[in-house]
Formats: C-alpha cells, structure tokens, sequence
C-alpha cells in the first residue's frame, strides 16, 4: 500500500510537470492555432538557468531555491515574449510556418546548451527540505512531488482567476472559440497573442525550474522529452482547455507511473501512446475540448 | 446610378446625400476562388443599403472585404479613410459594427460578458438601449451563450453592435434560420434600430429586404448588376428573377 | 470547369516546351557524374573528409543521397497532397529495424530478410495511415507523432532484439559480399544512389498521375475536392502508402550503408529534421526536397568537422562555441529561411510549384476565374 502511495504520488508530481507545459501549449493553440515546438527548449533553457543559480551552493536555501525558480520563470518568460516579436508575428496567419519556425528555433537553442555546456546531464544541488521526506498514509513521500503539486495548483488557480476576472482573460476565452470575431470588435488581438505566448514561456520555464530539482539535474535534452508527454497531454485534455489539460495530465502522470512500476519499466510509456492514439480514433477533440478546433 | 466616382476626403456626415462608404473595383479572393470581381457602389449615410444576390455570389465575402477579413484589392474608403491599409481592429474603431451571419456570440462566456468584450475604450456603452430592446437579453444575463436559442443569440449579435452608437453597421442575414415570428421581431426591431443609422444590410428574404430597404444593390456574377432606390429596384421583376432565381414575392430563403 | 487535371497537363506542356531539353540534358549529367563519383579521385579542400573516392567521404555522399530519397517521399505526403507528418522517421525507422533483424535470422538470410521487411513495412504504412487519417491537421499530425513514438519506445527499450541504445548491426556473413567492407563503400554508394533514382522515378511518375493532381487539389482544397467527387480519405491513403513504404526502402538501404540500425533514425528528431529538409528545399517540388535532403545531411555530418578545423579554432569562442553544433546552425538557417524564403530553396532557383496551398485570404497566382454557373455552393453568402 504504502508503495502504491508513492507510486502513486510521483505520478502526480509527474502530472503537475506536464500540466504546466501542457497549460501554456493549450493556451497558445486554442489562441493562435500555433503548435510550438520550441516551449520545450524554453524549458531547457529555464532549467539550466536554476541550474546557474543553485549550483554554486552544496546545499541551498529555501531562499535560494526561490531565486532559481523565479530566474527560470522569467527567463522562459523572456525568451518567449521576443519570440513571438521576432518570428511568429511576422509570420501572421501561416500557422504552418509559424510551427516550423518553432521547430527550428527548438533545435537551435538545444544545440546552443549543448555546446556551451555539453550533452551530458549536470547535478542540481537540493534544499535540504526538498531532499527529505515526509510520512504519507506510511508511505515515505519525496518533498520534491508536494513542490509540484502545490505550484501546479497555484498556477491553475492563477490561470483561472487570470481568464475569469480579467479582460486579458475575456479576450483569451473569447479568441480561443473565434479570435476573428474578437478582432471585429475593435479588439487588437495581437497583444493578447503576444501575452498568451510568454505566459506559456513563462510556464515552460518554471515547469523547467522545477524539473531540474525534481530530477536532481539538467540536461538540454529535458524539454524535448517533456514536450511530447505534454502534446499528449493537450490532445487527450482537448486543445484549449486548460481543465482538460489538468484532468489528462493527473491520468496521464498517474497512468504512466503506476504502469511503468506494476508492469515493467517502459510499458508506462507505450500505454500513455496507446492512450493517444485511443483518444484520436474515439474523441478526437479530446475530453474537454471542442468539435470544431481539431476535427 | 448612385455617384461614387468622386469621393472628397474627410466627408462623413450623415444625410447629406455624400458617400459614407466607397467600395471601388474590389477584388476579392477565397483561396483560388475569385469571388469578387470588381464589386464598386457607393453607399449613402443614413440610410439602409441592402445587398441582394444568389446564395454564394459574395455578398458576405463584400461585407467582410470591408472589414478586411479577407483578401481583397481594390478601394475602399469609409468617411474618406483607406480601409485597404488598416487592420480589422482599426477599422471597427473607426466607428463600424459588425453582426456576422452566423452570428458568432461567443459560446463559452456569458450574455453580459458578451456585451463586456463589445465596450470600446473611450466610449459609454449604453446598456440601457440594449436591455430596452432586448429585455431578455438583461434577464439572462449570467447565462452562457451556447445555451441560448438561434434566436436569443441573433437578439445577443445585435445587442453587442448597438451597445455604442456606429457610424456603419453591416449587418448579415439578421434573419437567417430563425421562425417567423422571430423573423416579425427581428424585423420590427431592425426597423426602429435603422431610422437614423446607416446600415449595409445582406439579406436573402426579400420581404425583409423590401420592408427595410432605402436603396439596393444586387450582386450577380462577382459584380454589382443593379443598383437603386429600393423602390426601383425591387419593382423590376424579370431582373430580379434573372439575377436572383426569385420572384419579388418569395420570402422564402432562395435554395 | 478547369480541372486539377487540365491546369496541369497546362503547364506541364509549357513547362516542357520551355525547359525539356536543356533540363533533361542537365539531370543525365549530374547523374552521371554522380555514377562516376567513385572513379574521381579530386580532392574538394576541406569539403568531404578526404577524396572523393575515399571510403569516407563515399560514405558521406551515400547518407546524402538516401536522406534525399527519404525527404523526396515525404514531399509526396507533406509537399504534394498536404499530410504534415511529424512521424515519418517511423516507416524510415521500421524499414531499417526491420531488414536488419530479419536478416539476421539465420533461417531467412539478407535477400528473404530484406524483401519481407518491405512487404512488413508496407502493412505498417498502410495500419499506420489508415488510422491517422481519420483525423485532418493538426490531428492527423499528432496521431503521426504518437505512431512514431510507439516506434522510438519501443526501439530504445530493446524489444524485439532492436538492442536498445546501441541499436543493432548486421551478423557476420549476413550482408552480401559486395556491400561488406571499407573497400567495398562505393558499391553502398551506388545503391544509394539507385535508390534515390528509382524513388525519383516513382514520385515523379505519381504526382503526375490523375491521382498526382487529386492529392494537390487535395492540399489547395480538400472539402472542395471532396465535392467534385473524389474519395479524399482515399486518396490521401494511397499517398501515405505510397510514401511510407518508399521511406521504408529507403531505411533498407540506409542499414546496408551503415552495416546496421540505430535508434537516431527512428526519434522524433529525425522526423522533425526530414520536414525541414523537405521545407527548406522547397515542398511541393520533388528537386527541392532532394536537395534539402542533401544538404542538411551534408551540413549536420560536416559542421562537427568543420568546427574542429584549424582555421575555426581560431576564432573567438562566441563564434566557435555554437559551430560544435550543426543542429544549432541548421536550426537557426532553418528559421531564416521560413522568414524570408518560405518557399524553400528551391524558389531561390527560379522554379516555382504550382499554386500555393490555400487560406481564407490568400491571393491565387495566375488562377483564371471560375465561370459562374459552375460554381459550387460556396462557404460564405
């Protein structure tokens, strides 16, 4: 039982990680029908940068941790924001260009971390809260999966309260249904691109701070393998829906855990596939999403 | 024909007889598709303008043009401004509003953030004229538009474009898909809406059409093929039937 | 009506009276030199890692001209009928994976080996594209993605004796005689380079097939082509077969070029790179994506070496840093060309393919009008 707990709870922790990059790519489609391919590297990047701020020190502080983060957060943020300046506005209305210029961009700034500090993963040092344990129903709980519970939580609730109370909000709900009808109403829809895409920057990156301490080290290649778990997630969840990305970030992480362990290390990862491809052939709009944005 | 070959910069008053809106040799493209070919006709403040024509002749795509939703060349000015060079936000800001054929409320937002998102900065919205006009619209205000009848959405469509006073409203088949007595409402109120506002009106059901109508235009074959004081326009059966396939009696939709 | 058919037999015909003779002089020349290129003992500076006819640069030449194969077959899907794959690796991957484990059971032997590994590889692209066409854009590309990753697993895990990380080579005595051996490359290299001829021949002969011009009205417009009668879902189906099974044979040719398999060419950043080959040289021209093929080949094997070289270890670090990665160049090449050349390279070259695919508000080139009384019942009022 007890090992079913933390089984189970690492699923979660895993989930919250997917949620986070899945968030920001389900706002960005559902708004500018831009899959990006690049928010993966956003994160690697992210990542490196907590990995700058912490590694210096054996054993940080809480404090310290904090700084990582939110030096992850803003500079996934950044990236973002002169992205969507440099290559996707100029590349307005051709969503196909738009996803290759991501794809490119992904693949430059990867190989830019791997040649400035090489391919192999590098260490990150932890607080010494996130290194210990607490008792869960007996099963001895990692720090580092309540971390991500907890921030996946708040940034959901932030991004609830974000769409409902504000008129950003209402011109992000109102563009992901018809973003052409919100531009006849006088509404410039191009800041609201430009605000979507780095709060999904800015997701990616702390979803990249986090992961660096999760897992204990940096690699470039860490985005792109969350990348894809994450379009998954956004497909079974349904484009554009930020409650769906939740649900099938929780059925995903739990799924892929749980299988991964009680069956054998690997099958996880085929069944979260299968998953997908069920989702395709049965509800392709995925659980919350709507009929007409993927069909 | 109406004169639209000399347009004076800057002049946008209502009722004085000079062209609010200019469209000139618009061409207009879905894709490969030429949709538009060469569509020019000038439209009058203060008056209702109807574009009749065949079921896929363009009469949308001539609205949207405007509204730069689509690809189009040619020109277009709107009080002497150039609409070719302007962005679809600033455009609507230049005092037009826009009630889609279908009419496209947003599903997922409530009546009263529906009518939000219409209030345009600088300007007071005037709620009071909607909910007069609409009190259903003021009842139901919390609940989502996806749940609403065809009809409580067309009603939710025109609210949001009468929210601020325009100086153009392009209105597109108001009618369209909704019962008859619903059709009487729509009427009676498009009726009391246009006295004294200038509105380019698209419509299928000719009855509307001539109940609304001061002037019309009708649309055949990519280009305007007549263009009148409802009145005359109306009355000429055999063109009528050459270019929509009806007679003046149908109100019904043509096929 | 003009039918998808006629504007193109149109052109084709003004294409040829043009353009025929000089290009086809030209294309026998290259390949001839290209057939040569064994023979030719130039040195080219620092341009290939020694000789022409070294072992290695042979080598370097043969990945090129199967990366372009590949990249030439998923310009039929991608290109030509508008199927954005991001999971052409897995039929490229499964070809190679294949041909290589069923050779090397002893009971079947290379020829049996490799001939079964096509026939596995077409009923995978068939399975394959049967069920992600159920889906159209970005879930059509995404079931692709999911297919192929089932693959990369599967691959990295080992299953199936794939071997895992190391992936997995040919048995001794296993590849025929001819193909074994440092010495031996240019008879790898003139596989290659047949294989690019043959699936050359094929696409090109296909595109201008009927069904050729039905998969392009597919791409301009496949609801509009869906009304004049064709069976879209069908066609689109028979250019994924089509295309994936060639990608397979392009994976089997590549495994007897590297004496083996490996899991990089099954991962999604090889799909992903073989859509910017195919981008970057130009889609919906064959030429094009044969030549992004080959020139992002060229530059991911040779930038590591160029890097490495005297006269880049001198430059400052700002410079030299990024160039130990090709991907970094390629990447960054690759964003420059969307920009400014989204047409590919092949638009530098003059060439341009037929009418770009179409949105709502884009303007046709050269599109005559269509007469009124043929048209169909349009979206819009």
């Amino acid at each position: 039982m007890a090992t079913f707990i933390l089984i189970a709870v690492s699923g979660l922790g895993l989930g919250a990680l997917y949620f986070l990059l899945a968030t920001g790519l389900s706002l960005i489609f559902g708004l500018m029908r831009v899959l990006s391919f690049a928010h993966g590297a956003f994160l690697s990047v992210a990542a490196f940068a907590s990995w700058l701020v912490l590694r210096s020190d054996d054993s940080p502080s809480t404090w310290r941790l904090a700084l990582a983060l939110l030096a992850a957060t803003v500079l996934g943020g950044a990236l973002a924001f002169v992205t969507e300046l440099a290559i996707i506005r100029p590349l307005k209305g051709r969503e196909l260009e738009q996803l290759l210029a991501t794809v490119g961009l992904g693949l430059a700034l990867v190989a830019l971390l791997a040649a400035i500090w090489g391919p192999d993963e590098h260490l990150i040092p932890r607080t010494q809260w996130l290194d210990s344990t607490s008792s869960v129903l007996g099963a001895p709980i990692p720090h580092t999966r309540f971390l991500l519970i907890v921030a996946a939580a708040l940034v959901m609730a932030a991004i609830r309260l974000l769409l409902s109370r504000s008129r950003y909000g209402l011109i992000i709900r109102a563009g992901v249904e018809n973003s052409e009808m919100v531009s006849a109403l006088g509404i410039n829809v191009k800041r609201s691109f430009t605000l979507v895409f780095t709060v999904g920057g800015m997701l990616a990156g702390l979803g990249g701070g986090l992961a660096g301490s999760y897992y204990g080290g940096v690699s470039p290649y860490l985005g792109d393998g969350m990348l894809i778990f994450s379009f998954i997630v956004l497909i079974i969840g349904g484009l554009g829906s930020i409650v769906g990305a939740l649900v099938a970030a929780i059925v995903l992480g739990l799924s892929q855990s749980l299988v991964n362990f009680y069956v054998q290390n690997g099958i996880g990862d085929i069944f979260v596939v299968v998953l997908l491809v069920m989702t395709l052939l049965v509800r392709p709009q995925g659980l919350l999403g709507q009929k007409e944005r993927l069909v | 024909m109406s004169p639209w070959s000399a347009v004076e910069p800057g002049v946008a008053a209502a009722g004085t007889g000079r062209p609010l809106l200019v469209l000139a040799g618009v061409h207009a493209y879905i894709g490969q598709s030429h949709i538009l070919e060469g569509v020019s006709f000038a439209l009058t403040a203060g008056r209702v303008t109807t574009i009749l024509g065949r079921n896929g002749v363009g009469k949308t795509s001539t609205l949207r043009s405007i509204l730069g939703l689509m690809h189009r060349e040619g020109r277009i000015e709107f009080g002497g401004r150039d609409l070719t060079a302007m962005e679809t936000h600033e455009i609507v800001r230049l005092g037009i509003s826009y009630v889609p054929e279908d009419r496209d409320v947003f599903h997922g937002l409530t009546i009263a953030e529906n009518l939000r998102l219409a209030e345009r900065r600088g300007q007071q919205p005037n709620y009071d004229r909607v909910f007069e006009l609409f009190p259903e619209l003021k009842q139901r205000r919390s609940q989502r538009a996806g749940t609403l009848s065809g009809g409580q959405q067309q009603m939710l469509s025109l609210g949001r474009a009468l929210l601020h006073d325009s100086r153009l409203m392009l209105i597109d088949e108001p009618t369209k898909g909704l019962a008859p007595r619903l059709v009487r409402e729509v009427v009676e109120t498009l009726e009391r809406v246009t006295a004294s506002a200038s509105v380019l009106l698209v419509e299928q059901n000719l009855a509307v059409a001539r109940r609304l109508s001061h002037h019309v235009v009708v649309l055949a074959q990519g280009s305007v093929t007549a263009d009148g004081p409802a009145s005359d326009v109306l009355a000429d059966e055999a063109s009528l039937r050459r270019y929509l396939g009806v007679g003046p009696d149908d109100s019904r939709r043509d096929a | 009506m003009r039918t998808p058919a006629s504007v193109q037999r149109g052109l084709v015909k003004r294409g040829l009276v043009k353009r025929g003779l000089v290009k086809r002089a030209a294309v026998l020349l290259l390949v001839v030199l290209l057939a040569l290129a064994p023979f030719t003992n130039r040195n080219l500076g620092g341009l290939l890692p020694g000789p022409i006819n070294s072992a290695g640069s042979l080598q370097l030449l043969a990945l090129m001209l199967v990366a372009a194969a590949t990249a030439v077959t998923l310009d039929v899907m991608f290109g030509y009928t508008g199927l954005l794959s991001f999971g052409h690796a897995l039929y490229f991957g499964f070809g190679c994976y294949s041909t290589v484990v069923l050779s090397n059971i002893s009971s079947l032997g290379f020829a049996k080996g490799a001939v079964l590994a096509i026939l596995l590889t077409f009923v995978v692209a068939l399975a394959g594209n049967a069920a992600s066409l159920r889906l159209t854009g970005i879930g059509f590309s995404m079931a692709t993605l999911a297919l192929a990753q089932a693959l990369a697993i599967g691959v990295e895990r080992g299953f199936l004796r794939s071997g895992g990380e190391v992936g997995v080579t040919y048995g001794f005595g296993v590849l025929p005689g001819p193909f074994v051996g440092i010495a031996n490359t240019r008879n790898a290299y003139w596989l290659a380079l047949a294989l690019l001829l043959a699936v050359y021949a094929l696409c090109w002969l296909a595109v201008r097939t009927e069904a050729g011009h039905v998969w392009q009205a597919i791409r301009e417009n496949a609801l509009r082509t869906r009304v004049l009668g064709y069976d879209v879902y069908v066609f689109q189906l028979g250019a994924g077969t089509i295309a994936c099974t060639l990608a397979g044979a392009c994976g089997a040719v590549y495994s007897v070029v590297m004496g083996g398999a490996n899991p990089s060419i099954v991962v999604l950043g090889y799909s992903l790179s073989l859509v910017l080959m195919v981008a970057l040289g130009g889609r919906g021209v064959l030429w094009g994506a044969a030549l992004g093929g080959v020139l992002y080949t060229y530059l991911n094997q040779r930038l590591t070496a160029l890097s490495d070289s005297a006269t880049v270890t001198g430059l400052p670090e700002v410079i030299r840093v990024p160039l130990t990665q090709p991907n970094f160049i390629l990447g960054v090449l690759f964003i420059l060309i969307i920009l400014f050349l989204p047409a590919g390279l092949a638009s530098v070259l003059g060439i341009r393919r037929r009418p770009r695919a179409g949105r709502t508000d884009q303007k046709p080139r050269g599109a005559a009008p269509v007469p009124d009384d043929r048209r169909e019942p349009a979206l819009d009022g």
